[in-house]
């Protein structure tokens, strides 16, 4: 804990600083507590908000599971080259056979379930770049 | 008389002048008022009501101008008289004062007096703040008679501009949202209070456009990319509606009725893990080329949308295999119901058409209320005394069955297909639940027991045995079964208990 002197129109205040995990700390000040969120992590999480939406402008897209169901068949591999609209994995669900077909044009950055796995909606299946 | 004569005239001329608006909107890729009235009706139909109002506010006495920032009257479309009113984004951001919003009070008094479609197209920065409360006040009047009129007459609302804050409620309430990509908006607190409250940064577009309310929300029902194409898509609406609810749909039959449905049998795979396209099947069954889409890109696991059959128009609902499986969850039961009492409002026969093993299973589904929003659907086929006629392609498992093709609920004609599985759930589901004392002490006769029960419930005939089913056909009749049930049914009568309205779960 840090003992600091801040000064807030003319008044001097005497505070304690503690620091906590997740760039938020704690100040004690005249009996009271407060949490505060400190400004840099404010922007720093913009920045990062930022760059996850600059990266989907890039055009890395993760392909989710759209309803929960088992891995039935997986048609690619890691580095394939796909077409919009193909194919790339079968997916058991509601007793059906669904397809989940690239969103765009791209290559297969990643593979992230097998065959027989249990998905749940959301749930990424491969990453497409 | 001479020179009143030429004060009117020339006051008159006034009016129609849209030079200063056209280069406003031109410039922004929409139309003016006057030019979206034109592209909407039928030529030289146009009649004007209160085209002198003016606002009453001292303080803005030096901007005042007459009309108030809106066109209001009526006019026809296909020679079928509807009401208008059509928001002018170039005088005072379209704002709506109270004579303004008067002017629309009145027309869609006359609309509902006079058993008329009323249009609205929007275009509108929201309540005009100069003149206060009585603004506000004359706007829940339109609120009002929205619901007034919900049910009556088919009410439609076209956005063309923004439409914000309280002033999206008046298009919630109507029965059809039209919006353009790209220059019309809808939202309640707009990008600015949002970052400011939330730190978020989206753009208009984003937030309330046409494509974010015709995906994600559901607020909207059909999206076009420009305004022409969009006020053309009105009126392909308004050839399936009739003019008010004591009134049938207009009749226009043109395709044959004997016709067979013979490319069914290889759209649809016997297999009943195979998934195909349930537009495919609408577009053979139904009279040619003319179905159309209702909210095509929400909740895309049912298709909802007007059709013609031997010329009547019918409500068509039917579960999309291709997409999630073609379930029922939430969106879809929101749209089924908000669609099929439509139908039901304004004499429109229904026809659903099953391939589905229920309801998405998940936390997620339940927790965000699939109970009350599946309800919905319940409600809405029971309340509906429109003919209602279920044809049942491959399965119809449980609630999905209960909901969509169940004699005792309400529904008139049932036909299947020889394919057709109607049981309370799955073979391998039932065995685990019915044979679980069994299988715990030999598991190896799992496959033989739904072999067995396969055989016995999975087909049309246990359920035609009970008298669950009317008809079971070969899928090449299709069409002229589905004609012979409706010709049955279109004189039906059924009535309902006396009552002040239901409550329905929302």
């Amino acid at each position: 804990m840090e003992e600091l002197v801040v000064k807030v129109d003319g008044k001097d205040y005497k505070v304690f600083v503690e620091d906590t995990e997740e760039g938020k700390i704690i100040v004690h000040c005249e009996g009271d507590i407060y949490e505060v969120e400190t400004k840099k992590d404010i922007e720093q999480s913009a920045i990062e908000r930022l760059h996850k939406k600059q990266s989907i402008d890039e055009g890395k897209v993760e392909i989710t599971a759209p309803l929960p169901g088992i891995v039935y068949d997986v048609k690619i591999k890691q580095g394939s080259n796909v077409k919009q609209g193909q194919s790339l994995f079968t997916l058991m669900a509601m007793k059906m056979e669904n397809y989940i077909t690239a969103p765009k044009d791209g290559k297969i950055k990643e593979i992230k379930v097998k065959k027989d796995d249990n998905v749940n909606k959301g749930d990424v299946l491969a990453v497409l770049e | 008389m001479g020179d009143k004569l030429k004060e009117f005239l020339d006051k008159s001329k006034e009016l129609q002048n849209d030079k200063q608006a056209a280069e406003l909107q031109h410039k922004k890729g929409k139309l003016t008022t006057r030019e979206r009235l034109k592209h909407l009706l039928d030529a030289d139909s146009f009649v004007e009501l209160d085209a002198f109002a003016e606002l009453q506010s001292k303080e803005l006495e030096h901007k005042k101008r007459a009309g108030d920032g809106i066109v209001t009257g009526y006019g026809t479309i296909s020679k079928k008289p509807v009401y208008v009113y059509s928001q002018d984004f170039s005088f005072m951001g379209g704002s709506m004062g109270e004579m303004h919003n008067r002017r629309i009070v009145h027309v869609m008094e006359l609309a509902l007096k006079t058993g008329c479609p009323c249009i609205g197209l929007l275009d509108s920065g929201g309540a005009r703040i100069q003149e206060g409360i009585s603004a506000l006040d004359t706007g829940g009047r339109i609120f009002q008679l929205n619901t007034l009129m919900s049910g009556i007459v088919p009410q439609i609302s076209v956005i063309l501009g923004p439409c914000a804050g309280i002033a999206v409620y008046s298009p919630a309430l109507t029965d059809f949202i039209f919006m353009v990509k790209n220059t019309s908006y809808m939202f309640i607190t707009g990008p600015d209070v949002i970052k400011t409250v939330t730190g978020e940064s989206i753009d208009f577009e984003g937030l309330g456009g046409a494509k974010s309310h015709n995906e994600k929300s559901g607020v909207a029902h059909f999206m076009a990319d420009n305004e022409k194409e969009c006020l053309d898509m009105v009126k392909a609406l308004l050839s399936y509606l009739p003019q008010n609810n004591l009134e049938n749909p207009p009749y226009y039959s043109y395709d044959s009725k004997t016709r067979e449905t013979k490319k069914l049998e290889a759209i649809v795979p016997e297999d009943p893990k195979k998934t195909y396209d349930i537009r495919d099947v609408i577009a053979e069954v139904f009279d040619k080329r003319y179905f159309l889409d209702v909210q095509p890109s929400f909740a895309g696991n049912v298709v909802v949308g007007f059709a013609r059959l031997d010329g009547n128009v019918i409500g068509v609902v039917a579960n999309q295999p291709k997409v999630l499986a073609g379930c029922l969850d939430i969106n879809s039961s929101d749209k089924i119901s908000r669609f099929v009492r439509f139908c039901d409002c304004f004499n429109i026969p229904l026809i659903n058409i099953v391939d589905v093993t229920g309801y998405l299973p998940g936390t997620e589904q339940e927790h965000d209320g699939i109970i009350r929003h599946g309800a919905k659907v319940l409600y809405a086929y029971s309340e509906a005394t429109v003919p209602k006629i279920s044809l049942v392609l491959r399965k119809a498992f449980g609630g999905a069955y209960i909901a969509l093709v169940s004699k005792d609920m309400g529904f008139d004609k049932v036909i299947a297909w020889p394919t057709a599985e109607i049981a309370v759930m799955g073979a391998e589901q039932a065995v685990n639940i019915v044979n679980r004392d069994e299988l715990s002490k030999n598991p190896k006769i799992k496959s033989e027991l739904v072999n067995q029960y396969s055989e016995k419930y999975l087909n049309p005939y246990a359920a035609a045995k009970l008298g669950k089913i009317d008809m079971i056909i070969d899928p090449k009749n299709t069409r002229i079964a589905l004609i012979k049930c409706l010709e049955m049914l279109l004189s039906k009568r059924e009535k309902r208990p006396a009552k002040k309205h239901g409550n329905m779960p929302l």
